[in-house]
This record gives C-alpha cells, sequence and structure tokens, in this order.
C-alpha cells in the first residue's frame, strides 16, 4: 500500500508538455545571441586587425628610423696599418668603428646614420686625423684638426 | 537529472557532453535536442512551482537560454539536466517571490481546463486544483524541497547540488511541506 505522499507525488509527476511555441522562442532567442556573438567577434576581429597593422607600420617606421641610412666611408691610404672614422655618431671612440683595408689598399667601412648633419674625421695608424677627401669640410674645427661633414636627408635608406 | 523518456525503439542517442561540445562549437540548432530531452521536464518543474502555466513557460524559456549563454562554463557537461535544473530553480524562486507579492494562488493549466470539459475528468481535475491550491500555500523553499524530492525524485544529496541547500535544511523542508499538504488536503476534503 503506497503511502499518501507517493499518490500524491505521482499524480504530481503527471506530464507537462513544454508547448511548441516556448520551443520556437527558446531557439529563435539562442540564434539571436549567436548572431549578435558572432557580430561582435567580427568587429573585434577587424578592430584588432586594424590595430596590428597600425602596430607593424609604425614598428617599421620607427625601425627605419632607429637604423639609420647606410653611409659608407672610404679611404685610400694604401701605406697605413690601420684606420677608424671617429665622429658624432659614434662619440668620437676611435675603437668603435674601424675600416677594413681591401686589396687595392683602398679603406673603408659602412656606418647607419640617423638623418641630419654628421661630422666626422678618420684616424690613421693611431695619431693621424685625416679629413675625408671625398666629402666637404665641417665649419670650425673640434680636437684641433679639420673634419668633414655628411648630411643624410630624411627618409633615405 | 535524466532527460525525458522517449518513444520508439532503442538507439545510440548522444550523450550530453556530445551535444554540449557541438553548440558550443557553433552548432546552434543542436541545442534543439536539449531542449527536447528537457524542456517538459522542466515545464513541470515550474508548472507546479508557480502554478501558473504561462509564467513557467516564460522561466523555462528564460532558463534555456540562460543556460546557452553559459554553456561553456557548464563544467560537468554530462550532468547538464541538474545544471540546468539548478538554473530553472533560482528563476522560478525569482518569479515565485514575484508572483507571491501577487498572492497568485491557483494554477492555470490549459490542459487541465480542456480535460475538465469530460465530465468524468472532473473529480480528478478538482482533485488536481485541490493539490496545486494546497502547493501554492506552502512556503516557496518547502515547495521547492517537496517538489524535487517526491516529484522529480531526486536524491538529498542530488538536491543539495541543485539548490544549493544543506542536506538537513532540506529535509526538514521536505517533511514540514509534507505536513502541511496533508493539513490542507485532509481540511479540503473533510469540508
Amino acid at each position: 500500500m503506497p503511502e499518501w505522499v507517493d499518490v500524491l507525488g505521482e499524480d504530481l509527476r503527471a506530464p507537462v508538455e513544454l508547448s511548441s511555441l516556448t520551443t520556437a522562442r527558446i531557439m529563435a532567442a539562442i540564434r539571436a545571441d549567436r548572431a549578435r556573438r558572432l557580430r561582435r567577434t567580427r568587429t573585434w576581429q577587424v578592430l584588432v586587425a586594424a590595430a596590428v597593422v597600425v602596430l607593424a607600420v609604425g614598428l617599421a617606421v620607427r625601425t627605419r628610423q632607429a637604423d639609420g641610412t647606410a653611409v659608407q666611408f672610404v679611404l685610400p691610404v694604401p701605406a697605413a696599418h690601420e684606420v677608424v672614422v671617429v665622429g658624432d655618431f659614434n662619440h668620437w671612440d676611435t675603437r668603435a668603428t674601424p675600416l677594413r683595408r681591401t686589396p687595392s689598399g683602398t679603406w673603408q667601412t659602412t656606418v647607419r646614420l640617423k638623418p641630419g648633419a654628421h661630422v666626422y674625421s678618420f684616424v690613421v695608424d693611431g695619431n693621424r686625423w685625416v679629413p675625408d677627401p671625398a666629402a666637404p669640410l665641417a665649419p670650425g674645427s673640434d680636437f684641433g684638426a679639420p673634419n668633414s661633414l655628411v648630411t643624410v636627408a630624411p627618409g633615405t635608406t | 537529472m535524466t532527460p525525458d523518456a522517449g518513444p520508439g525503439s532503442p538507439q545510440v542517442v548522444a550523450s550530453d557532453a556530445d551535444i554540449i561540445a557541438r553548440v558550443v562549437a557553433g552548432d546552434t540548432e543542436a541545442f534543439s535536442i536539449l531542449v527536447d530531452r528537457y524542456g517538459n521536464r522542466a515545464a513541470r518543474y515550474a508548472t507546479r512551482m508557480l502554478g501558473d502555466r504561462a509564467e513557467a513557460e516564460e522561466a523555462v524559456q528564460d532558463t534555456f537560454v540562460r543556460a546557452y549563454r553559459a554553456l561553456s562554463r557548464c563544467a560537468d557537461r554530462d550532468r547538464f539536466g541538474h545544471w540546468l535544473f539548478s538554473i530553472l530553480i533560482n528563476r522560478c524562486r525569482t518569479a515565485g517571490a514575484r508572483s507571491g507579492r501577487r498572492a497568485r494562488t491557483f494554477v492555470r493549466d490549459e490542459t487541465a481546463l480542456v480535460a475538465a470539459a469530460a465530465p468524468d475528468a472532473f473529480d480528478g481535475v478538482a482533485w488536481r486544483e485541490e493539490i496545486a491550491h494546497a502547493l501554492a500555500r506552502l512556503e516557496m523553499s518547502q515547495r521547492e524541497a517537496f517538489l524535487l524530492k517526491h516529484v522529480e525524485q531526486l536524491s538529498y544529496e542530488e538536491m543539495a547540488a541543485v539548490t544549493g541547500a544543506g542536506i538537513s535544511a532540506l529535509k526538514m523542508r521536505v517533511k514540514r511541506a509534507t505536513d502541511q499538504l496533508r493539513m490542507l488536503l485532509h481540511e479540503a476534503y473533510s469540508a
């Protein structure tokens, strides 16, 4: 003999069918929700892609600016044992930028310089300051010897 | 929490976890399988709990939509039914508090009203209305505990998981609900 509460429970377990209208509303709501989410995702994707492009271009420009323009320094002194170039771009450091001797006896090196005017000089065999014969002289003279002047235009590589 | 039993020959059916994986991966339509599985059971609980069929349908609709939105956060996908019921229970508490303020007490079950058109069904319908009336007079937490225990037939452990209440508190609520219902239904039929 079941207890009355079991009979009551059985009565209350009589099926209740969710209406097809509610089912349709649920599916319509989640379709709309998904479409909204997709739109939001696409918007973010476009924004992120645009931000990446802007950053990449900015970075490239900055890198290019930081790297500067390649400038070749050449001094034809076949008898020299050592040639370096010193200037404002390497803080006049005689160990920073040595030149290499080519088989023809010319000394040369390449330095990347930022846009603007740069004053420099060659130092031959450790103590002889020699201006660049291929460049104009800089106004005034630092360290007691005439210096040369090179000008790098903005936007050149 | 098991799905609604459906008719037909035995077939290999996709698990809740499989369906959830499809939905989360973007197959929105697969969600209708979960609605079919749990919709009737959710509708029954909400109807018994809220005592109003239209309000119950609204609560179930809202529950499924909330479940869809939070589906990726469903920790145990094989126990989707329990998780869904915990959302439904909360939704019914909110709706119950609202309708409690409006002092609603009677069930408006269209199916029951249609059935009442047949004279021999009258006693059954009247009895069901008495039960609904008695249920509506219970405190919400007691009604909730009674329905989960004696209608949804959950264990106390399962009830604790879906309601967030302690087992001893739930046992007490079921006991008080049972005593109260016995008294109310006795009054109704001895009147």
